[in-house]
């Protein structure tokens, strides 16, 4: 567990990566065929997240990530924007969800309702769903480097 | 116009801004580009767990329940 670090550097594209890659959009395919509130679907959400969960545990001991200080105020305006940009994108969001009726004011819910009403749609939505959870915990875990 | 295209529109717009905001950060070394927002979020185990919280449900509330579901 010790040896698992997040990293950004020096990354190299392996074999193994692509098969993951490959395997997730297949798993997404099939994912897309189960309807929700059966067993098979419910699975299929729970099994990546019990890998995620996993992952989690993993990079458990935290990390602290570099800070260049002779940027520290563009860095903190640029961080500033994004909170601003996500809390818009909230607020929009919850302006639609308490409005009605739903036609007329669609949330984000519905609109990813519309794309996944056909099969491709719910294939690629469990696609990002999938590449989120990647990106937030599996990305920065590397497996241990053997001796050189 | 009608609030349908209202609604749609914010939303077009705000995500036009979210990639435009994400792809001048990328560009700037002294900026904070869209995958290091993402690592501060995740930084801490309180941020971790949070976050984590949100994508376990946002795959149950898309997927496993689905939000079409109650109409």
């Amino acid at each position: 567990v010790d040896t698992l670090r997040p990293t950004n550097l020096n990354r190299r594209r392996s074999p193994l990566a692509g098969c993951v890659l490959i395997g997730a959009l297949v798993y997404s395919w099939i994912a897309a065929y189960f309807r929700p509130f059966t067993l098979a679907m419910n699975v299929s959400v729970a099994l990546p997240v019990v890998a995620v969960l996993v992952g989690v545990g993993l990079s458990w001991r935290g990390t602290r990530a570099h800070t260049d200080p002779t940027h520290e105020r563009s860095r903190r305006i640029a961080g500033a924007v994004w909170i601003g940009l996500v809390t818009l994108l909230v607020t929009w969001e919850l302006v639609a969800y308490v409005s009605s009726p739903r036609h007329d004011h669609p949330t984000l819910s519905t609109i990813a309702d519309d794309i996944m009403s056909i099969h491709p749609g719910r294939a690629l939505m469990f696609a990002l769903w999938l590449t989120l959870g990647w990106a937030l915990f599996l990305r920065q875990l590397r497996p241990p480097e053997g001796p050189r | 116009m009608t609030w349908r295209v209202v609604t749609f529109a914010g939303f077009a717009v705000i995500v036009s801004l979210i990639c435009a905001w994400a792809a001048i950060t990328a560009r700037r070394p002294n900026s904070v580009p869209l995958g290091q927002a993402v690592a501060r979020l995740t930084r801490t185990k309180g941020g971790r767990v949070t976050v984590f919280m949100v994508w376990a449900w946002l795959g149950l509330h898309l997927f496993a329940r689905g939000s079409g579901a109650f109409k």
